[in-house]
């Protein structure tokens, strides 16, 4: 009685084929001699080894692991907190807070970088690592915050209270019971912010100092002017570290999820 | 009372305009198997989280072991809890989660892990200490979390229904086990249920609960016999209620009920002739009458038959309903047959009636 | 005793303000702060030069009437429809069969989704330059197959903005539907049906009521970010097809008329509260937590 789902199976593999398309063709065109991309001349490392060679790309990328590393991690112990004193308190105006904290999510990100650019610049901050860092910092706040929160939602507080029963106090069965529970909420909130932070390039634009480039800038720029296809080389390096981060993030997930299987 | 350890003097407690208790007052002595028995939202878990300290009470005092503890955070009371849901750690394998408490008193490594292995083969698990809690079954994970709370020695034990996720041959099982167990260790068990069987078959004394009140405090028997209240009486073994007026025949002490009348234990100061009385009788002293025999008037509504008992429905002429019970699948009556039933005065107690609460 | 029970309680208070107040602090800060700082800046007056002077001015919004700028506002207005029509109706079916898919292939589809997702917009950009460019790939294969006698030459128009946006945008819509389609209640489509319902009928009026939140969100995820992609319309689109996010960007950059490019975010930005406020009506949601 059941019809063969034939043309939703047809639909998601032809979705799922184009949206990789840009992507592959980026990855295949990484290895073409040729410098330019509508010539193929044939398989080579060549523009691999200039990437490396090259000093902007090479300080464009610490600059953006720079920035991610410590943007996130910013973000994971300011979200953290903030989403669990969010959950045990009850006061008036906390929803208020909880909606304002998440308001960088809703905001188109170049209202945030003409805010962040306009502020800044009113308090006289000289543009470049810090007021990148701050900047990042807001806008990853939120995936750490709900993710935590979601966490300590689906958590059940009998937990906690079994640890203070045993003799804990607050901060024992808080680091014994609690952190342990949420820690795979607040890795992948982490890893959201680090890979948000590393792709970002409307709110960096405008908060970059003329010293400090970040990778999606300096491709960016590159994609205005004229590319070079050591762009392309560049992407796929990106695509494979952000594949490993997925996967990862994906791995941690299952983990939190088995556990909570066990409440 | 010299051997009392946990007293709890007119406990009070609100949340927001929620009267949860309303004056309860207890006291346990040691080794004792008190349930705290009623129905869902009647306090009992309240009760039980201010033991332990996971609640404040509003007023009143906890007393344990001499102490005043009634504002001492739950980790300085030497008392533990099983929670209903058992809530042992899922990220710490079983033989953490029971050593737990012992680590936390900054017990040494190889006595924690021999207190754990006692306290495995205590529950009868041993060999369990590295399984993780998702790996166990519902019993299992039961027994893990009394071991959890033993191990620690505490003065008082606090069961909020420990077995109300087990399905009911495990239950009985794990009645005798707790039972057992509570004898042999010797600490004062408070243990809720909802089970008036659970509570009757396992208790030292049974507080029974209902809006935030104890209606009565007694051994198993004191409250199945002598319940001291409408509510007690037809929430512990349901038994029938007849609302009716005192009555003296022939010198003996009955009650005028339905357009009939039937003999009832005469209390220490007999009520006026006439004065509204609430009896309680259950369902399986209800006799029924040979045609003429004074008694009084019914018809049969309908026969059912569960767990080994036949239940007679009976429809009075006011319109009340009356239920009888016999061992065995049948009897010769049949829905729709007029009777007439009595009882033995000795099984018909006067209570205090509590219905229009 | 009473007093100690205050302390008690005033300890754990004091406790959860400690937990607080770094994310507050950051937030009031660098937050509201630079909020508030936008409106301001939106009632001040440019300086001649270069700056901004503090005089009152409601020039800044009034210049957003002039004809060229309520087309640019009109233009982003129909850009964003469009694509977030588009990716209602690509997204919402994909979404829908990868829910039904049985739960190991749902894993699988769900990571290739989210995958792309997760990379660099700009490399997935650039995919489209390769392709959409003069003698690029999809003239090649269009010429090849001899649909069309001579290049395209789609990059830099209006379709080849659209695409991307399109492309860039639909994880979000397909990502929220799954994950409304996932929970639903299976047992009310086979209640309808067994109502009388034909499948259309049945699916129109209870899956997609059921799925509303779903799709709400993914449109909000759409609809908000496709006003100001600016650097979509920059790179696939030549910097031809003038969105409100290129004028705010030129009037930062180029122009530095700043009160007047805070005036068009106000605008922007009460745009998009009114759309979140809508989301909330239609979903009945009172958390934005739905949103993610």
């Amino acid at each position: 009685m059941k019809r063969k789902p034939v043309f939703s199976t047809v639909y998601l593999i032809v979705g799922v084929i184009l949206m990789y398309l840009p992507i592959v063709i980026v990855m295949i065109y990484s290895f073409n001699e040729s410098k330019i991309s509508s010539v193929w001349d044939g398989l080579s490392l060549k523009w691999y080894r200039e990437l490396f060679r090259d000093r902007v790309f090479g300080d464009a990328l610490v600059n953006s692991l720079v920035l991610g590393g410590l943007s996130s991690l910013a973000a994971a112990v300011i979200g953290t907190l903030g989403a669990i004193g969010t959950a045990r308190s009850s006061f008036r105006g906390k929803g208020v807070m909880a909606y304002i904290a998440t308001l960088p999510m809703l905001t188109p990100e170049i209202i945030l970088g003409m805010i962040f650019l306009t502020f800044f610049s009113l308090l006289g901050l000289p543009f470049g690592m810090t007021t990148l860092v701050l900047s990042h910092t807001a806008f990853c706040i939120p995936y750490v915050f709900m993710q935590v929160r979601a966490r300590l939602s689906g958590m059940d507080p009998s937990y906690e209270e079994a640890a203070r029963d045993l003799g804990a106090g607050r901060i024992r069965s808080f680091f014994d019971i609690t952190l342990p529970l949420i820690l795979p909420g607040i890795v992948s909130g982490m890893l959201l912010s680090f890979a948000m932070s590393m792709d970002d390039v409307i709110i960096s634009v405008f908060v970059t100092g003329v010293s400090v480039n970040t990778l999606p800038v300096v491709i960016y720029t590159q994609l205005k002017t004229g590319v070079t296809p050591k762009v392309n080389a560049l992407c796929t390096l990106m695509f494979l570290a952000t594949l490993i981060i997925v996967l990862l993030s994906a791995f941690l997930g299952r983990i939190g999820n088995s556990k909570k299987k066990s409440d | 009372m010299s051997d009392a350890i946990l007293e709890l003097r007119d406990i009070r407690k609100k949340f927001k305009d929620n009267e949860v208790l309303r004056g309860i007052s207890l006291t346990a002595r040691q080794g004792e198997f008190i349930t705290l028995l009623g129905s869902s939202g009647c306090g009992k878990t309240t009760t039980l989280r201010i033991i332990s300290g996971l609640e404040t009470a509003d007023s009143g005092q906890v007393i344990l072991e001499g102490k005043d503890v009634t504002d001492e955070v739950p980790e300085k009371r030497n008392v533990n809890t099983i929670f209903q849901n058992y809530a042992l750690f899922p990220h710490m394998n079983v033989g953490a989660n029971i050593g737990y408490g012992l680590r936390i008193k900054g017990k040494k490594k190889p006595e924690i892990r021999e207190a754990v292995r006692e306290a495995l083969e205590l529950v009868q698990l041993p060999g369990y200490e590295n399984r993780m809690p998702n790996e166990m079954s519902g019993g299992q994970r039961q027994r893990i979390a009394i071991a959890r709370a033993v191990v620690n020695e505490p003065k008082v034990l606090l069961l909020d229904e420990p077995l109300g996720a087990l399905d009911l041959q495990l239950r009985r099982q794990m009645q005798i086990e707790l039972k057992r167990l509570q004898k042999s260790l010797g600490i004062t068990f408070i243990y809720i249920t909802h089970d008036q069987e659970e509570a009757l078959s396992m208790s030292d004394r049974i507080a029974v609960m209902k809006n935030g009140v104890f209606q009565q405090v007694g051994t198993p028997s004191e409250i199945y016999d002598h319940p001291k209240n409408s509510y007690v009486a037809s929430f512990v073994g349901s038994a029938n209620v007849l609302r009716g007026k005192a009555l003296i025949k022939d010198g003996e002490f009955r009650i005028a009920y339905a357009g009939g009348t039937a003999p009832v234990a005469p209390p220490a100061h007999l009520p006026e002739e006439g004065a509204p009385i609430a009896v309680a009788v259950r369902s399986e002293y209800v006799d029924f009458l040979e045609a003429g025999e004074e008694g009084i008037p019914a018809v049969v509504k309908e026969k059912s038959f569960s767990a080994g008992m036949l239940r007679i429905a009976l429809t009075l002429d006011n319109g009340d309903e009356i239920v009888a019970s016999r061992h065995g699948i049948d009897f010769s009556l049949a829905p729709g047959d007029r009777v007439a039933f009595t009882f033995a005065k000795e099984h018909a107690v006067i209570v205090e009636d509590k219905d229009e609460e | 005793m009473k007093n100690k029970m205050n302390r008690l309680k005033r300890r754990e208070h004091g406790a959860n303000a400690v937990l607080l107040s770094p994310m507050y602090l950051f937030t009031i800060v660098f937050l509201i702060g630079p909020f508030v700082y936008m409106i301001v800046l939106s009632f001040l007056t440019r300086a001649e030069t270069w700056g901004v002077v503090n005089e009152f001015t409601f020039r800044n919004y009034l210049k957003i009437l002039e004809p060229t700028y309520l087309n640019t506002f009109w233009e982003s207005i129909k850009l964003a429809l469009l694509v977030t029509a588009l990716v209602i109706l690509i997204g919402y079916p994909f979404g829908y069969y990868m829910a039904k898919l049985s739960p190991k292939n749902r894993g699988v589809m769900l990571m290739l989704v989210t995958i792309p997702f997760w990379t660099s917009s700009l490399m997935r950009l650039y995919g489209w330059i390769i392709i959409f460019r003069a003698n690029g790939l999809l003239d090649k294969l269009l010429m090849g197959i001899k649909l069309t006698g001579e290049p395209l030459k789609l990059l830099y128009t209006y379709p080849a903005v659209v695409v991307g946006m399109v492309y860039g945008l639909l994880p979000f819509m397909i990502l929220s539907v799954y994950s409304s389609v996932e929970k639903m209640d299976w047992t009310l489509v086979e209640a309808a049906r067994d109502l009388g319902a034909g499948p259309v009928k049945a699916f129109f009026t209870v899956t997609l009521k059921c799925t509303m939140p779903g799709l709400m969100t993914g449109v909000i995820l759409t609809f908000v970010p496709s006003m100001a992609l600016f650097f979509i319309a920059d790179i696939l689109g030549g910097n031809k097809i003038p969105l409100i996010g290129n004028v705010i960007q030129d009037q930062l950059m180029k122009v530095h008329d700043w009160p007047f490019a805070a005036a068009l975010s106000v605008i922007l930005m009460l745009m998009t509260t009114l759309m979140i406020f809508l989301y909330r009506k239609v979903t009945g949601s009172s958390d934005t937590e739905g949103i993610i």
